[in-house]
């Protein structure tokens, strides 16, 4: 392996991105560590296309590539690596992120690596991840990694906040939900598709009036994103007609009842 | 002669010397439009004073100096409190000429950080009788990709491309990536760098993938087919070059990952996350002239500059004002908001009874490009080279599948 990450240092050195990749690739199994090997070099040039190369070849050695270089002396590298953080998606990363996540003191880096662990982590991330639900600056990155591992407790908590009064709470569940991926959510739907209070400006800079999308609105985009479809064509975050609302509360409504909370 | 002679009744605030862009016109790197919105700054309790940004390795950045209230013939001393991070190259010893206004040069180290220079009455360590804080920034690049659009729903660019002639591929893709040479003159000041990667990716985009017929197709037409462009990076920002918008006068638009996360869109629709691209990428219109203040606005919003998420006429723009009632009243226009880079118009209103403010240095009718540096609790605006920084900086904010 080390005459492997020799040449391929040299290659990233040399700026040299597809003859790097084509090397890579012919390593098979051992493409990740290689290039963990090879990452480190004196350059940032190189050390940016060796993040580039885990980026477009992800593996867990790829993933351990990109959190060595959360801590790199180059704000530039450190950027891109912190923007990779969504590549870490084997369990066999789920360590490598605790042990960045000890390592990282930068809020929004923290943030992202807890959120990480909800999509490579499993049940043995799970106690420590409650534990983050105690700390500020985490927390809604940790309940939220915690609903995507299955616990219960997360996802009680995340179907509370589906029928919680304030507006942005109701729409940021609803925004946890799409992450969680689970369609059965989507049985606490109802009081979100009965909710029309402008919840999300729908326009951006320069389109004219601020138009906004109501919570129901949201929670129909939602239900689409969680792989439900209408009669009607949803895309895009737009404010729906009465029938097209009607038609997802009934489908919510049609949901078997063992599905709901208190059932 | 005494050297000051304003006659003070009562408390009143005195400013002896002030501190100004070097140069009018157009902007650039080495020429930064210094922050003097406010005199305080909550995140810098212990400061009073303008600010201007520089990026680390400046060789030269220029700055003008004023004599507000102390006479022409004070001596008067530039010292930096931190000659290794900003020394003062012009003039080398430091002492200004008696001109009312000149300019002055400084350079930057290697390292990012904070420091003052201090004017000195009478000796090198005279009272210090006015401050101007330097904010040297680090250097961030963002990584760019340059998508060419050549077709959009049949419709080709024209023979004037950006403003100019270039009607091969050749051609327009310089005229791409020279656009963001004036782009970097107004952003490297902050540390900020739009690095274009060393091709321009041509690509086509039918009725099924902007998923209508129309044309010119809606801004979110041109978002689903951005986000399901196969050529689309995941480790840069994709802006796509296409020739025309529904709104013909739109010179570019722009999304944020963080804007793009908030409203919930994704494609393809219910796909499992992992194969799913959100909407954060930038679009510029080929048959309106080359203009990299506006892109750099743009730019500016993918960065989330100025206050977000919030409802017209205040929202995403220099012109909030939350202090005033009614809402159609929530809007600043004055000769200091007109010259930042977050103003919301391409080309300033003419205004006949206060003409003073259709030229806030960069030109008649032409918006400013400063970037402010100061946080005030009043103006939720402000602020934004944090914003901007922490946006480039930051985890997961800049870049997105």
């Amino acid at each position: 392996m080390q005459e492997a990450a020799n040449q391929l240092k040299l290659l990233l050195m040399a700026g040299n991105k597809d003859a790097a990749g084509v090397l890579l690739r012919s390593l098979g199994a051992q493409a990740g560590d290689t290039l963990l090997e090879a990452s480190g070099g004196q350059r940032a040039p190189a050390r940016t296309l060796a993040l580039e190369l885990a980026a477009e070849n992800p593996s867990p050695g790829s993933c351990r590539t990109i959190l060595a270089r959360l801590s790199d002396s180059n704000a530039s590298v450190r950027s891109l690596a912190g923007n990779l953080i969504g590549q870490c998606r084997d369990r066999q990363n789920a360590p490598d992120l605790t042990h960045a996540l000890e390592q990282e003191k930068e809020p929004a880096t923290r943030r992202a690596l807890v959120g990480q662990l909800g999509v490579a982590g499993g049940p043995d991330q799970i106690p420590l991840l409650r534990r983050l639900t105690r700390q500020p600056s985490v927390a809604g990155a940790a309940w939220l990694a915690l609903a995507q591992l299955g616990d219960a407790q997360a996802r009680r908590q995340l179907i509370e906040r589906l029928q919680d009064p304030d507006a942005q709470a109701r729409t940021g569940a609803l925004r946890d939900s799409i992450a969680v991926r689970d369609a059965q959510l989507a049985a606490w739907f109802g009081p979100a598709l009965a909710d029309w209070r402008d919840a999300v400006p729908i326009t951006g800079p320069h389109e004219g009036p601020t138009v906004y999308a109501r919570v129901c609105d949201f929670a129909v985009l939602a239900m689409a994103q969680l792989g439900y479809r209408f009669s009607f064509p949803v895309e895009f975050l737009e404010r729906l007609s009465l029938e097209q609302i009607e038609e997802a509360r009934a489908m919510v409504d049609a949901m078997p009842r063992e599905m709901r909370p208190n059932a | 002669m005494p050297d000051f002679t304003a006659l003070v009744w009562g408390g009143e605030r005195i400013y002896m010397v002030a501190f100004s862009r070097a140069k009018n016109g157009d902007a650039h790197m080495d020429f930064p439009d210094p922050d003097d919105i406010g005199f305080t700054d909550d995140a810098h309790n212990d400061e009073h004073g303008p600010i201007v940004n520089a990026i680390t390795g400046a060789a030269g950045t220029q700055v003008r100096f004023h004599r507000m209230e102390i006479s022409t013939s004070a001596k008067l001393y530039l010292v930096s409190t931190n000659p290794g991070l900003v020394r003062i190259s012009n003039p080398a010893d430091g002492l200004l000429t008696n001109a009312r206004s000149q300019n002055f040069t400084f350079v930057t180290g290697k390292s990012g950080g904070r420091a003052a220079l201090e004017v000195h009455y009478n000796w090198p360590d005279g009272p210090v009788i006015g401050r101007l804080y330097v904010q040297v920034n680090e250097r961030i690049n963002i990584r760019l990709r340059l998508h060419l659009v050549t077709t959009v729903a049949g419709h080709a660019h024209g023979a004037t491309f950006l403003g100019g002639a270039a009607a091969n591929p050749a051609d327009r893709h310089k005229a791409m990536t020279r656009l963001f040479n004036g782009v970097n003159h107004i952003w490297v000041p902050f540390g900020v760098f739009f690095q274009s990667e060393g091709r321009v990716f041509d690509t086509a985009w039918d009725a099924a993938a902007l998923g209508t017929a129309t044309y010119p197709p809606a801004n979110n037409d041109l978002h689903r087919a951005g986000a399901l462009e196969p050529n689309r990076s995941s480790t840069r920002v994709n802006v796509y070059f296409v020739p025309d918008f529904a709104d013909p006068s739109t010179v570019a638009f722009a999304r944020s990952v963080h804007r793009a996360r908030l409203i919930g869109v994704a494609f393809p629709v219910g796909a499992p996350a992992a194969s799913q691209h959100i909407t954060n990428q930038v679009f510029v219109q080929t048959n309106l002239p080359a203009n990299a203040d506006a892109l750099a606005h743009e730019l500016g919003h993918y960065l989330d500059l100025c206050a977000i998420d919030g409802a017209a006429p205040w929202a995403f723009h220099s012109t909030a004002d939350t202090k005033i009632a009614g809402n159609d009243q929530k809007i600043r226009d004055d000769s200091v908001t007109r010259r930042r880079l977050l103003y919301p118009l391409d080309a300033l209103g003419a205004m006949a009874a206060k003409t003073w403010r259709n030229d806030v240095g960069y030109g008649n009718l032409v918006v400013g490009t400063m970037i402010s540096a100061r946080q005030l609790a009043q103006d939720v605006s402000l602020a934004e080279t944090g914003r901007a920084r922490t946006a480039a900086g930051a985890a997961a904010n800049l870049y997105a599948p």
